[in-house]
């Protein structure tokens, strides 16, 4: 009897424990840096998103990418000197149920896709980003279709960090 | 009762009490003639046997500090049964209670940030809203973004590759 239950505390806990998403564990860690923009969008706000009227292709195009997202983390470090020491903390941070999707490692910048599985479907997105002056975590939760993502800025024709000038300080 | 009783009389009374078929009068009847020693001496065994029965009855009389030890014995045997028993059942489902709540926050916790929390209980304004979809529409083109930047690498070093494997297979 003992022994099953403590069997089932040791499954769950880890269970818990992996399920515990990387970004916020990063969040807790820069909690008090001034330096760090971070940006939650919850699952009630993609809920209002769907009220948005939108005549535009590009627009009814994210919609619909949007429909299907639960929640999403972004956590921005700028003008940083250690942004490369950064990212290589946090690739080191995903648990087991994180899978590499795509690592990219340039004189620019150095990327790394995580995805995490549920049922078969992606149910997580992590994009981890560190260069010589910048940092970027962002989570995507909800169920995540990579081709709908890929086709978004292809369609906008838009490159590189540009995007990041959009985000502000929630 | 008749304590005369002729020697048949007398022999049927104790075999039937021997045969464990005697009644409690007529086995009464036999006690008594052993206690007033009327019993001849033919049946020595049988006023043996009452004698001893007697003594033992005499010692297995109980004074009143035999129900008081009792008392005190079935007081420690309860109480030794609470501690083997229901003290060992609490304290594994408390632990396993409190174990499920712990995991039961760290589960759900990740998903939902004390931020996010209460902008579930929150009504938006147009504006807030428009500003929470731009911002996410920023997110998502950078994830985008990178995406395809990190598809056009692989596809280049495929063909790299590919060239790669031709020129060998020329040569």
């Amino acid at each position: 009897m003992k022994k099953n239950i403590l069997l089932a505390a040791a499954m769950m806990m880890s269970f818990a424990t992996f399920s515990q998403d990387v970004i916020e564990r990063f969040f807790n860690e820069l909690n008090n840096d001034e330096q760090v923009t971070k940006v939650s969008i919850s699952s009630k706000m993609f809920e209002l998103f769907m009220h948005i009227d939108s005549e535009e292709a590009d627009e009814k195009e994210l919609l619909e990418t949007v429909s299907k997202l639960k929640g999403m983390k972004i956590l921005i470090k700028d003008g940083v000197t250690n942004g490369e020491q950064l990212y290589k903390s946090a690739i080191k941070k995903p648990s087991a149920d994180y899978e590499v999707l795509m690592t990219v490692e340039d004189d620019v910048e150095d990327l790394t896709f995580f995805i995490r599985e549920e049922n078969g479907v992606i149910a997580e997105l992590v994009m981890i980003a560190g260069g010589k002056d910048n940092f970027v975590l962002l989570s995507l939760i909800g169920e995540i279709d990579l081709n709908q993502i890929s086709k978004l800025s292809k369609s906008m024709n838009i490159e590189g960090m540009d995007n990041l000038e959009k985000i502000e300080q929630r | 009762m008749n304590m005369d009783y002729k020697d048949d009389e007398l022999k049927r009374l104790v075999t039937r009490f021997w045969d464990g078929e005697s009644t409690l009068e007529e086995e009464k009847a036999l006690k008594d003639l052993v206690a007033y020693g009327n019993l001849p001496e033919a049946y020595d065994d049988l006023a043996a046997y009452f004698e001893s029965m007697g003594a033992l009855s005499d010692e297995l009389t109980l004074d009143s500090s035999f129900d008081d030890a009792l008392l005190e014995k079935i007081d420690q045997s309860e109480q030794t049964n609470v501690r083997s028993l229901v003290k060992p059942r609490f304290i594994w489902a408390a632990a396993a209670a409190v174990v499920m709540a712990f995991c039961f926050v760290l589960f759900k916790a990740p998903n939902e940030t004390p931020n996010m929390a209460a902008s579930n209980q929150e009504t938006y304004s147009k504006e807030e809203l428009q500003a929470a979809f731009e911002q996410t529409q920023a997110a998502l083109l950078l994830i985008s973004s990178k995406m395809n930047n990190a598809t056009t690498h692989a596809d280049q070093l495929n063909k790299f590759h590919e060239a790669t494997v031709r020129v060998k297979s020329r040569k």
